[in-house]
């Protein structure tokens, strides 16, 4: 089997999948006891409020209709409206993605930054004291309660020493004396284009805390993955020819054995970042961050229906497509892998 | 078997067989009569089912507190935690298969006792909110003549609602638990805050007066759920309350000690049949978009309303008719189809809204909607188009809202006031208390009760605990057997432990036990209605008057002891017994 054929393969798969998840949330979200009809209408409904909004929402149609309705809606980008907020679906995903992919992104950096050394240094000091410390704070990390950490992160360096703020991504008196030109959503991105120094010095204070939670798992996960690789690595033939022709010890390790070392970590690392975008919801609401994460909490308290299959249609569809690239990528990098 | 022929004595053998038959017959006898004793006339507990709405605490302990106090009475209580629209789904269908129970909050949208009873207790033609299903017509001609007479007889609308009260109670068809008290948590140093239990959570800015001590002229609000669901004053009725009533304002305003005061309105009379409502308007008022305020804006505002009949539009159903006048662009006339306290209804924290008729200019009332609730706002701010103190200068959806004072505000500015208010949606309890005491919030409100004590502690902010017009109620099934008997709901009235549901769940000082449905502060309470203690005696006998066998509680104990006799006493007279002594030919024989 070709390349190609490889990828129609697993492009139709992934297609399957996402299909099955509409249907089964869209079955779900009108299977369960409640009347978004009643939502829609308010607190306090009267009968003729509910008939208007179950006209309006298209739900006094049949189910099978309702559903060919939703998959042609979907096609066409039309997501429905959220019933608490009264905004289109696919507009609040997008609004509020970059404020969730900026903190994921910034969190795997430092995952990446530290746990890479650190599973280095531990693999070379196999077996002695720093690598058992390197191993037991890399399992706490995987294994932390994230909230708990949180929590704990904002009591001591917003309650105690009071050096980093409290919550949100920006502070709201820099917002309005140098207000942020949103250009990508992503504050950091969008303060360095626009050249603005004061929101980006509170973008970044603001993002530290937050982003060492989301840190906390893959760092562990990486330090391990890195570590357990590069033991395997060091003990290969080709790194005991390099010691023996006298290379340095530093460029045997970075040069030579990571390059190899580094190829499984990066996948476990690609897999975790995708489930992350909704996984970083306990740290988006503690932080008050306005992701999606928070409008995922949100939308399920509030049974606001078209919201949560909207995100978990949308969660679905980036989970599929980055498993889908980074299947892709392994396989035009590594031959081995089998079409 | 052989037949016993005449003259022939009983062998041995005859006199065993007799035994052995008699035994069985005991036996069988014995077991049939523990069976019937247990499946059918044993005394079972009464299964009860309570629904109450999961997310909220109070209303979770409430439930534990009653199952545990009712098993004394033999009542097995089912509580079944459950999100508001599947509990109230449920409560809807079909009130012969719906819950016995229905534990929920009550506020009121318009400030009298008819809120309360016309919502929770008037017969319905479809059930909405009566969930007791209670349907009493000499009770609903009371409410409705009462609510008719407010406006114009007040002394005669309360003895009705005090009438209507003592039936209720006499009927039973609720448990009234306790009056809530609302908890907010403001900055130390800030005067002027009252808490307003006819707006719930609503801080009137403009009544602020910054601490003396600072520079600081931001007040920042951090609150507990999403800000806007929407900015249509027409539409709103939810959270935005918090934040409408400062950009928005009404004819009139309800104080917490219960009378009435003019805000965009001086005076108001109305005529003596309670159908026809003057009022005179203030001049020199503006709307933020600078478009002066007068009657024409009042009744495209209520019209607005009443036509896109959304939210909490039905509080002006009476009105037929609204009328202004060439000669005098400041009197307004209200022509009602039927009697009703306009007065109080002009005061209602939702739908009362006055905005600006420039709106008409951006289309019918659905554009109008659209145009408010855009994404992005156009063009620059005020983006709000009433006549309140601030207006709204900035808002990110979901996240926070800015609002800046308006500088043209009927009200002036001489006196110390915040420039700016800055509204931020927390979600986090642990966010919210560490930001109060640490000093980004200014107000805050929705933390544990637990952790109330600490935040006071600090001594940065200081905890106010006032009246509120919500109590919880449990609303018991009228038409289901057994509660469809008045006897019964007596009886779990006073199986109530209400001291310890407010000690227990409210700490004993975040609430006080109710009266009766209405609360304390609102037009048509009365103290002096019937009232239920808590006294488990009085509730076993109210059970036993109304034919309920439970079993008490060592009345339990003695039905399974009882129904555990037969069996031993076939254990001891079965065949296998009798064989040990010795009477083994009982068996041959009888085969």
């Amino acid at each position: 089997m070709g390349f190609r054929s490889y990828l129609a393969k697993r492009l139709a798969l992934s297609i399957l999948v996402i299909f099955g998840t509409i249907t089964i949330t869209f079955f779900i979200s009108r299977i369960v006891p409640s009347d978004p009809a009643a939502l829609w209408a308010g607190s306090h409904p009267t009968h003729e409020q509910i008939e208007k909004a179950r006209k309006m929402l298209g739900l006094d149609k049949p189910l099978h209709v309702q559903y060919i309705n939703y998959i042609k809606d979907l096609l066409f980008g039309d997501w429905g409206y959220s019933i608490r907020f009264k905004r289109p679906v696919l507009l609040i995903i997008f609004e509020h993605l970059p404020a969730t992919l900026e903190l994921v992104i910034v969190g795997f950096a430092i995952a990446i930054l530290i746990g890479i050394p650190l599973g280095v240094i531990s693999a070379v000091k196999e077996n002695k004291l720093t690598d058992h410390v390197t191993r037991v704070v890399s399992v706490i990390g995987a294994s932390m309660p994230v909230f708990w950490l949180a929590i704990v992160l904002q009591m001591v360096f917003y309650g105690k020493f009071g050096i980093l703020p409290l919550s949100g991504r920006i502070d709201s008196m820099v917002m309005l004396t140098s207000p942020l030109k949103e250009i990508t959503g992503f504050y950091l991105l969008d303060s360095i284009l626009t050249g603005n120094w004061i929101a980006f010095k509170s973008a970044l204070l603001h993002i530290i805390l937050p982003a060492l939670c989301i840190a906390t798992y893959p760092l562990g996960l990486c330090t391990r993955m890195v570590r357990s690789s590069m033991i395997e690595v060091l003990r290969e033939n080709y790194v005991r020819a390099a010691r023996a022709s006298g290379l340095p010890e530093r460029y045997i390790t970075f040069r030579y054995a990571l390059k190899n070392a580094i190829t499984p970590a990066m996948t476990a690392l690609g897999l975790s970042f995708a489930y992350t975008i909704t996984g970083a919801f306990l740290t988006e609401i503690i932080f008050d961050w306005g992701g999606i994460g928070t409008y995922a909490v949100y939308a399920i308290q509030n049974m606001d229906y078209p919201l949560i299959v909207g995100l978990t249609v949308f969660v679905s569809i980036f989970y599929v497509t980055i498993n889908l690239i980074l299947d892709i990528i392994q396989a035009i990098i590594d031959p081995r892998v089998k079409y | 078997m052989q037949m016993l022929r005449e003259g022939e004595s009983l062998g041995e053998a005859g006199k065993t067989k007799i035994i052995a038959i008699i035994l069985v017959v005991i036996i069988i006898a014995g077991i049939g009569a523990g069976i019937y004793y247990y499946f059918a006339a044993r005394p079972k507990p009464l299964k009860l089912l309570l629904t109450y709405h999961a997310p909220n605490p109070d209303e979770r302990k409430v439930a534990e507190i009653l199952k545990a106090t009712w098993t004394e009475l033999g009542i097995d209580l089912e509580t079944r935690g459950m999100e508001w629209d599947a509990q109230w789904e449920l409560a809807k269908a079909d009130p012969l298969k719906a819950q016995d129970v229905f534990v929920f909050y009550w506020w009121p949208t318009i400030l009298s006792a008819y809120d309360y009873l016309f919502n929770m207790f008037h017969s319905e033609e479809e059930i909405l909110f009566n969930l007791c299903y209670y349907n009493n017509s000499e009770f609903d001609e009371l409410i409705d003549e009462a609510f008719a007479l407010e406006g114009v007889n007040r002394t005669k609308a309360l003895e009705l609602y005090e009438e209507a009260q003592t039936i209720l109670m006499e009927d039973c068809p609720a448990i009234c638990f306790y009056d809530q008290k609302n908890i907010h948590i403001i900055r130390k140093g800030i005067k002027g805050y009252i808490d307003n239990p006819a707006y719930p959570h609503v801080v009137f800015w403009y009544e602020l007066q910054p601490p003396t001590d600072t520079e600081n002229d931001t007040f920042v609000e951090a609150w507990d759920s999403v800000i806007f669901t929407t900015c249509d004053p027409s539409e709103s009725f939810s959270n935005e309350i918090i934040v409408m009533h400062s950009m928005y304002e009404t004819l009139l305003r309800y104080l917490p000690n219960g009378t009435i005061v003019g805000v965009l309105a001086t005076n108001w009379t109305v005529s003596e049949d309670g159908k026809t409502w003057t009022f005179w308007l203030r001049k020199g008022v503006k709307f933020h978009d600078g478009t002066p305020f007068n009657a024409t804006a009042v009744k495209f505002s209520i019209e607005r309303t009443i036509d896109m009949g959304m939210g909490a539009a039905f509080i002006w159903d009476s009105v037929d008719q609204i009328i202004t006048f060439d000669d005098n662009p400041y009197k307004i006339q209200f022509k009602l189809k039927y009697p009703a306290p306009l007065d109080t209804i002009a005061c209602s924290s939702y739908g009362a809204f006055i905005f600006s008729p420039s709106l008409a200019k951006i289309g019918n009332n659905t554009e109008i909607w659209q145009w408010l609730n855009k994404d992005v706002f156009e063009g620059s701010p005020p983006y709000s188009y009433g006549t309140g103190p601030y207006y709204l200068y900035d808002w990110k959806p979901g996240e926070y809202a800015i609002f800046k004072k308006f500088d043209d505000y009927w009200g002036g500015w001489d006196d110390p006031h915040y420039e700016m208010i800055i509204v931020k949606y927390v979600a986090e309890p642990t966010t919210r208390k560490q930001g109060i005491i640490g000093g980004d919030y200014d107000f805050t409100l929705g933390l544990p009760l637990e952790e109330l004590d600490d935040v006071n502690a600090s001594g940065v902010a200081v905890v106010v605990a006032t009246p509120s017009y919500q109590n919880l109620l449990g609303l018991l099934n009228t038409r289901k057997p057994p509660l469809d008997n008045k006897l019964v709901r007596q009886a779990l009235a006073y199986a109530t432990p209400y001291e310890q549901i407010i000690n227990e769940v409210m700490l004993g000082k975040y609430a006080v036990k109710s009266v009766g449905p209405v609360p304390r502060g609102i037009f048509g309470f009365s103290e002096n209605i019937p009232q239920y203690e808590f006294n488990l005696t009085k509730a076993a006998e109210l059970l036993e008057q109304a034919g309920i066998k439970t079993p008490k509680s060592a009345a339990i104990v003695m039905a399974y002891i009882g129904s555990l006799i037969p069996c031993f006493l076939a254990i001891a007279f079965s065949p296998f017994s009798v064989r040990k002594r010795g009477v083994d030919e009982w068996d041959s024989e009888a085969i």
